[in-house]
């Protein structure tokens, strides 16, 4: 039996709490002022792209920062059952939203039209049907 | 440690396990939603956008909000393991009026939107947009109830190790939520906004 390990090591420090909570202050700070640097400087500043990289990565680290710091779990005990049953939650989530975005974008092209991947912003239902008709070739 | 203690703590850590296992399928859930906002983001049917719809001052308010109780929730349960009682309820008061400060500007939002002509009938984008944002907002309603219904049992049972254990579970459903709404923060507000 272990010698009573004291339960702060359990639960986290007021140290460990202080930490995650500024990290995940200044991340969302950060997050907040690139997406305002972009949109004051009309969209060019760091450009679209980046802009998704950025705030991509600033999230996911958040995401560790909260789960080491808030919900501990680097403190866990042998087999560590949380982190292999986090990790298999990953990678249905990785499936559902990168699958469904890749499906149904497939599908939008070849239903509603090249307007609805490359533009970028949805047509009303006329707009479409025309710009099919244009892409195909349809003669009326 | 006599082996009574030995065998709760054991049952306590499978209860925590457990409820773990929840929160991970509720993560599938929001998946669900995420990925049914990430399609349907743009098709706003000819309607107003996420970058004419959302104030980020706004949401960063909020964010900042459901962050600081997320941390004054970890100290609350710091406390109770030192076994300080009016600590803890000092804190996950705190924690509960943070929590129905978030849970308001949500509601105003939501109402202003609604009031607005933009309610979740007017897109795809927003029918999205209110599943997501409203469920989590539905979460986060649960969460004050039950942390309303355990202020109360802590003041009048106290710190006892099942309402400790409980009170451990509450902490992990709020932190999780509040992981959740980063990627709101992200996903629908940040990027909605951006481009």
């Amino acid at each position: 039996m272990k010698p009573a390990p004291d339960k702060d090591t359990k639960s986290g420090t007021l140290h460990s709490y202080w930490t995650g909570y500024l990290l995940s202050l200044s991340l969302t700070l950060v997050a907040f002022s690139v997406v305002k640097h972009h949109v004051d400087s009309g969209h060019v500043s760091p450009s679209d792209n980046y802009v998704l990289v950025i705030l991509a990565v600033l999230a996911i680290t958040q995401l560790f920062v909260q789960l080491v710091f808030f919900l501990h779990l680097d403190r866990e005990s042998k087999p560590r059952w949380n982190a292999v049953v986090l990790a298999f939650a990953a990678v249905v989530v990785v499936i559902l939203v990168a699958g469904s975005i890749w499906i149904i974008s497939n599908l939008n092209y070849h239903h509603a039209g090249p307007g609805h991947t490359h533009g970028g912003h949805a047509l009303i239902p006329q707009q479409n049907d025309q710009q099919i008709i244009n892409d195909e070739g349809i003669s009326p | 440690m006599s082996r009574v203690e030995t065998a709760r703590q054991e049952a306590e850590s499978k209860t925590l396990f457990g409820f773990w296992v929840y929160l991970m399928t509720d993560s599938v859930l929001f998946a669900s939603f995420f990925a049914t906002f990430a399609v349907l983001r743009n098709s706003t049917y000819g309607g107003p956008s996420g970058e004419t719809l959302f104030s980020l001052p706004f949401v960063l308010a909020e964010t900042l909000i459901l962050l600081t109780s997320s941390f004054s929730c970890g100290l609350a349960i710091l406390s109770a393991r030192q076994g300080q009682k009016n600590r803890v309820l000092w804190l996950f008061g705190l924690t509960f009026l943070l929590g129905l400060a978030f849970l308001g500007l949500e509601l105003h939002e939501f109402s202003h939107l609604y009031y607005e002509g933009n309610g979740w009938r007017r897109s795809g984008f927003l029918s999205a947009f209110f599943s997501l944002v409203g469920t989590h907002g539905l979460h986060i309603t649960a969460g004050l109830i039950w942390m309303a219904v355990m202020m109360s049992k802590v003041r009048s049972a106290g710190l006892t190790p099942f309402n400790l254990k409980r009170l451990t579970m509450l902490s992990l459903f709020w932190h999780f939520l509040d992981i959740i709404w980063i990627f709101i923060f992200t996903v629908v507000y940040l990027l909605g906004v951006a481009s």
